[in-house]
Parts: structure tokens; C-alpha cells; sequence
């Protein structure tokens, strides 16, 4: 970790020793309405989407955030950017909580928060040339002149690695990294602070995908970018994340560094993931001892009471079915929402 | 005891309107009965189009140019498109990525596995619905007798990718293709079905084509590796060989891209650089040289051939890794 050229600050997210998080996530809730009919629309229940998750992020730093479908990573990070406002709960960023501002009050704020998504090919309107596409957001928040504007094109272009005649072309003309070159160059247009980056390399081959991340990590440097980054693929989290938060439908259940996710995880849930990642080495691959999750996650709608990972838990007792288990420390910056933790907890919060 | 597919210089080109895609360019691949290849590759490195070749289900403007395709020790390249009606399903069967777009929404899942048995088989429809149900149960679908009765979309992506390994076992075939057939689905869900298939490998004694873009899939589950890039094989090896001496540069390369979760990998991965090349003007050469650290002159002039330089290790590479010298221009690229 000493070498990790991520992070200008060291994490010092739960403890607090007097540095302000840029991001700080409290009590984050969102439920989506399940309707019925098609003209009343009566409201007959509601997805969970997210329930409850508080996490933050200090400046410099990576989170990453990681769980299988529907854990509502994804819901997570649109609310950040406030592309969705959620049903309860803060997200204050660089200390003003956009949560309760209205979207008038939001906009002048979107210049700090940027996304960067994960389909190349859909995020790109085909209609519009590199320059149209990379000067938009300089022009809804009508910074600088058409001139300097074109600088700031140019500018970006140099900086995610692209030519300069990259402006004047299509986006089909361009492979699926360029694209994300592209988008990256998008997110940073309005020299952001924080960037969201929702599965950045899932739709890319797998050796474009070390240029992208690589990239990402330079421009961190650079521009003391503050990420979140949300993925499937617990890999690529790992490798650019300091700290790293594990969704399961809806809650977060456990929360510490890559070391502590993989080496030392406290919820089977994480566990179990960890063991469902195919590692390429034939040797560890085939000695695994540990089981991937049986089962399938279950809806949202009416998710299980108590630990909502107790339907597929080996360790579930009926407790679990009971109270819903806080997050509890088992280490410096390392959380876990488990009765029957696979390691023992922390005595005192640290 | 033979090999169930033996492919001898395999050449498949696609028409389109201005130029010709060598997309796969003189492969040869065998798999016994029982086992399990990986076929690893990026996406245009010709993997899928081998699939698609041995099925005979090539996109428009796909043909077969040169080689043969033995199943069980037939030629399947001249057979017609009615004679490859009846090798499909029963010697031969394969399963997609996304089982939402492969699988009829208006069919419940039972019909659907019922009709590949009632097209190849003479059965009633009580002997259909029976085998329907026993395969559902092979597959670890929780109450087949049930399920049988849904449509594809009451079922979740596991669930559905299920239904189509069975539709695909339904007829007993020899040479199940796989590809990327889990590549839509979440890492939890993966290991089961992986699982599944591992699991009807062994007890039916099947041959197992397993094309995916994942290392780690590869070396959890295949016996041996074959890999892919574009159009050719550029070394294959059995699993263990392969990844603890791979000694093509393009598989190097590759797996030192990939993030590793079970290493602290604080340096830079590396990363490719440039993109595979345009088969419609294939390069001379290795077809790697453009983007290889180790590049020297006779890599971009002379097409390095696949030889089993070691015992049951085939590779083509003129400066392949851990053997002799490294090339002098290598140190300079490498800083």
C-alpha cells in the first residue's frame, strides 16, 4: 500500500482526526414505486433500491463499491451526482448536503461531481463531432469564451491521450478505449472534484482495459480527483480503491481496504464473493476451499427481514431473521454488518 | 479413445462489401471425449468464429475456405445445410452468452426443450416431457416439473442460462460449445453455473468447447488452453503448463494486464499498447509484433510457425518467453 500513487491523503474516513471527508454519505435511502394500472397508477409496494448505507470518501481517496446486481451500487452513484434524488438521507459534498437542494440549487454544483459510464458505445450521442461532445458541458455552465473553450478541448484530448484531430471525428470512428478516452475527457471537462465512474472497463477487452485504469490513476494524480468507483468485478476494484464498501440488496455490509475485503473479510457475504472470483492461476483456482454463495439474490421489493443475506448465508441462525445486524468495527477502518462474524470483532471502536 | 472434434487448418473468411475479414486464418484443435478446451481470446480474435464454424451457423457473408471439421471422425465442411440439421443437437450443441436473447419469450421453457428432442427424436409427448423434466433436474433447476410451465422471462439470468444448457443436453450431444456463457452473469451465479457444467462434463462424458475472454474461467475450469489472436492460435498448452511457463508474449502480456485480486498490485499494470489488427489486411509477420515488447525485424517480416517446441506445448513465437535471450530492443522498451 505505501506505494499506492492513488492517494495524496492518507484514509481517514470513520475516525475523523479532524479532516473533513469531500464526500459524506448518511443514512442514504431509496425506494423506487412498484405501480399498478395504466392510468391510476396505484402504488402497490416499492423496490428497495438503497436502504440505509452511510459511508464517506476524503479527498484524493478511491471507494470503491462493489456487489452483484441490484445491490443498488449503481443507485448509490447516481445519487451522488444527483442524476436521482434519493427518498431519505444526506450526501454532503465539500460540506453543503445536495440531498435536500432543490435542482436549481444543484446545478451550479454539478461542475464538482462528474460520471463517467460504463457503456462507451452508449454514452456518446453518434450525432455530435469530439469537440461538440467535449465543449457541452463547458457550455450549459457557459464557462470561458468559444475560444478558450477549444483550448480546454484541446487540452483534454492531450490529457486522456488522444490527438488533437480527434476533434473532428464521430464517435463510431472510434474503438471502445478511445471511447472511454472520450468519456473520461467528458467527466473532467469542468475540472471536477469527484468523478463517479460506473463499471469505467466492463465493456472493454481485457487489454484495454489496464490502459483505461492506468490512465484513471494518472489523471487522480494530477488533478486530485477524488473517485468512486463502482464495479461487479471485485478485481479492478481492489486494485484502484483504498478503501472499499460491499453492497448487499440494498445495505452495505461490509467496508475496509482491499486487504482487509480479501485477506480478512468479516461477512460471509464478502467471503463468499471473494471465493466466486476466478483467479488466473490453476493452482489456487482448483485448492479453493471456501464456497461461492449458493442460491440467487432475492427481490427488492420484499426483501428477507433482518440480515437481508440470511436466505443464502451457510451461518444464519434465527437471530438473523430477527435484527437486523449493525456494522461493527474489526479493525482500523474495516466495518462489517454480521451476528455471526467470521472473525471477532474490535472490543471498543477505535 | 478418438477425438470427438479434430479441426486441421481451419480457415473461415467473412464477405462483406468491400473486403474480405480473414477472421479465423488456419487453426487446428482437437478434443477428446471427456474434456474440457479453453478457447481465450479478445473480442475479433476469432474465437466465437470457430464456434460458429464447427456448428456451421456462420453470419452473412461467413464461409468456410480451407480445412476440415471432423465430429467423431466426420467432415462436417461439405455436409449440407439438411444433413448439418441432424449433426446439431446430436453430436453437436452450443450455448450463448445472453440466454434472454437465445431463448423464444413467447415458449414456455419445458416446449422449448421439448422441441429440439421432438425434432431429432421419435418420442410422445409424455417420453418428451419427462426427459424435459430429468434434463431441467441435471442442470439443477429447483423443481423442474414445475418450471416447466414458465416463461423465460419469470426466470432470472441463472436460472435462464440454465434452460439453455438443458435444451442443449436435451439430445445427448458429444461436443457441447460453450461460449462466454457466463459472461453475462454475476460472479456468484457464474461459479454455479461453471459448476454445472463441469459436473455434466464429467458425468456424461461430454467434450467441452469453453470460449471466454477470462483467464481466471480458464484456469479454474479448463484441462487444456488454447490461445487466440487475430485468426490464429499462438500457443496452447494443458492449463498448469500454460500458466506457470506461458511463453507466447500476447498470453504474457495479457495475463499481466488483468488486476489480480490475490496480489498487491501497487505498480502500474501493463497495459497493451494499440489495438489488435485489421484482419481484412492481416499483417506480415507475427500478427503481434505491432504491439509486443519484444519485437525485433524478423518478427514483422517472418510469420513465426505454431510448433510443439515442448512436449505437448505448441507455441509461435520467435522470442518466446523464459527461453534463451531476451532481445536487446526489449530493454529499451520495457522502461
Amino acid at each position: 500500500m505505501t506505494t499506492m500513487p492513488l492517494s495524496t491523503t492518507p484514509a481517514e474516513g470513520l475516525a475523523g482526526n479532524g479532516k473533513a471527508p469531500y464526500l459524506d454519505v448518511r443514512h442514504l435511502v431509496k425506494e423506487f414505486p412498484v405501480t399498478k394500472g395504466a392510468v391510476l397508477r396505484r402504488r402497490i409496494g416499492s423496490v428497495h433500491a438503497v436502504s440505509d448505507i452511510t459511508f464517506s470518501v476524503m479527498p484524493g481517496e478511491t471507494f470503491g463499491l462493489v456487489g452483484e446486481s441490484g445491490c443498488g451500487k449503481t443507485t448509490t452513484g447516481r445519487m451522488i451526482v444527483a442524476l436521482e434524488p434519493p427518498t431519505s438521507g444526506s450526501i454532503v459534498i465539500a460540506g453543503e448536503d445536495i440531498a435536500t437542494m432543490s435542482s436549481r440549487e444543484v446545478r451550479p454544483r454539478r461542475r464538482h461531481m462528474q460520471m463517467m459510464f460504463q457503456d462507451p458505445y452508449a454514452s456518446l450521442d453518434p450525432r455530435m463531432r469530439v469537440s461538440t461532445i467535449l465543449r457541452e458541458p463547458l457550455a450549459i455552465q457557459r464557462v470561458g469564451t468559444r475560444q478558450s473553450q477549444t483550448d480546454r478541448v484541446v487540452e483534454l484530448l492531450n490529457d486522456v491521450g488522444l490527438a488533437r484531430a480527434a476533434m473532428d471525428r464521430y464517435p463510431h470512428e472510434f474503438s471502445g478505449g478511445q471511447r472511454q478516452r472520450i468519456g473520461l475527457a467528458r467527466a473532467l471537462a469542468l475540472q471536477p472534484k469527484l468523478i463517479v465512474a460506473d463499471e469505467p472497463v466492463s465493456a472493454l477487452d481485457v487489454s484495454i482495459r489496464s490502459q483505461i485504469l492506468n490512465l484513471m490513476n494518472r489523471l487522480q494524480e494530477k488533478y486530485k480527483l477524488t473517485y468512486v468507483i463502482i464495479s461487479h468485478d471485485l478485481s479492478v476494484v481492489k486494485y484502484m480503491s483504498d478503501r472499499i464498501g460491499v453492497m448487499y440488496l440494498g445495505k452495505m455490509v461490509e467496508i475496509g481496504s482491499g486487504e482487509d475485503i480479501y485477506a480478512r473479510p468479516a461477512h460471509p457475504y464478502t467471503s463468499g464473493l471473494v471465493s466466486a472470483i476466478p483467479i488466473p492461476d490453476p493452482d489456487i483456482e482448483r485448492s479453493k476451499d471456501a464456497d461461492a454463495p449458493k442460491g440467487e439474490i432475492p427481490s427488492a421489493i420484499n426483501p428477507p427481514s433482518g440480515c437481508r443475506y440470511r436466505t443464502r448465508c451457510p451461518r444464519a441462525q434465527s437471530l438473523c431473521a430477527e435484527v437486523e445486524p449493525p456494522l461493527r468495527p474489526f479493525g482500523p477502518q474495516h466495518e462489517a454488518a454480521c451476528h455471526y462474524p467470521l472473525r471477532p470483532p474490535s472490543e471498543i471502536a477505535a | 479413445m478418438s477425438n470427438v472434434l479434430e479441426i486441421d487448418d481451419l480457415k473461415t473468411h467473412i464477405r462483406l462489401s468491400r473486403s474480405t475479414v480473414h477472421a479465423v486464418d488456419g487453426i487446428s484443435l482437437h478434443i477428446a471425449p471427456g474434456e474440457t478446451l479453453g478457447l481465450v481470446g479478445e473480442s475479433g480474435s476469432g474465437k466465437s468464429m470457430t464456434g460458429m464454424s464447427i456448428m456451421k451457423l456462420l453470419p452473412p457473408g461467413g464461409h468456410i475456405v480451407e480445412g476440415s471439421i471432423k465430429l467423431n471422425g466426420r467432415d462436417v465442411v461439405p455436409l449440407s445445410e439438411k444433413e448439418m440439421r441432424v449433426v446439431r443437437g446430436e453430436v453437436v450443441a452450443v450455448i450463448f452468452q445472453d440466454p434472454m436473447t437465445s431463448l423464444n419469450p413467447t415458449m414456455t421453457i419445458g416446449n422449448q426443450i421439448s422441441e429440439a428432442l421432438s425434432i431429432h427424436r421419435d418420442v410422445n409427448a409424455a417420453e418428451a416431457r419427462a426427459r424435459t423434466i430429468e434434463v431441467l433436474g441435471l442442470v439443477g433447476m429447483p423443481r423442474p416439473a414445475e418450471r416447466i410451465n414458465d416463461y423465460p422471462h419469470m426466470l432470472s439470468g441463472g436460472l435462464r442460462q440454465r434452460c439453455m444448457i438443458a435444451m442443449a443436453l436435451v439430445c445427448g450431444p458429444s461436443l457441447l460449445i460453450a461460449d462466454e456463457p457466463t459472461t453475462a452473469l454475476d460472479v456468484t451465479i457464474q461459479s454455479q453455473i461453471l459448476d454445472v457444467l463441469d459436473g455434466l462434463r464429467r458425468e456424461l462424458h461430454m467434450a467441452v468447447l469453453l470460449i471466454t475472454h477470462d483467464m481466471g474461467v480458464i484456469a479454474g475450469r479448463a484441462d487444456r488452453v488454447a490461445v487466440m489472436y487475430a485468426g490464429k492460435i499462438v500457443e496452447e498448452a494443458d492449463t498448469s503448463t500454460l500458466f506457470k511457463r506461458m511463453r507466447h508474449r500476447y498470453t504474457e502480456a495479457l495475463v499481466e494486464a488483468i488486476p489480480r485480486l490475490d496480489q498487491e498490485t501497487s505498480a502500474e499494470l501493463y497495459s497493451i499498447p494499440g489495438l489488435p489488427p485489421d484482419l481484412a489486411n492481416p499483417p506480415s509477420g507475427c500478427r503481434f509484433a505491432a504491439r509486443c515488447r519484444y519485437d525485433t525485424e524478423i518478427c514483422h517480416t517472418d510469420e513465426p510457425a505454431l510448433v510443439e517446441h515442448e512436449p505437448s506445448h505448441r507455441y509461435a513465437c520467435h522470442h518466446p518467453a523464459g527461453v534463451g535471450a531476451t532481445p536487446a530492443s526489449a530493454e529499451a522498451a520495457t522502461v
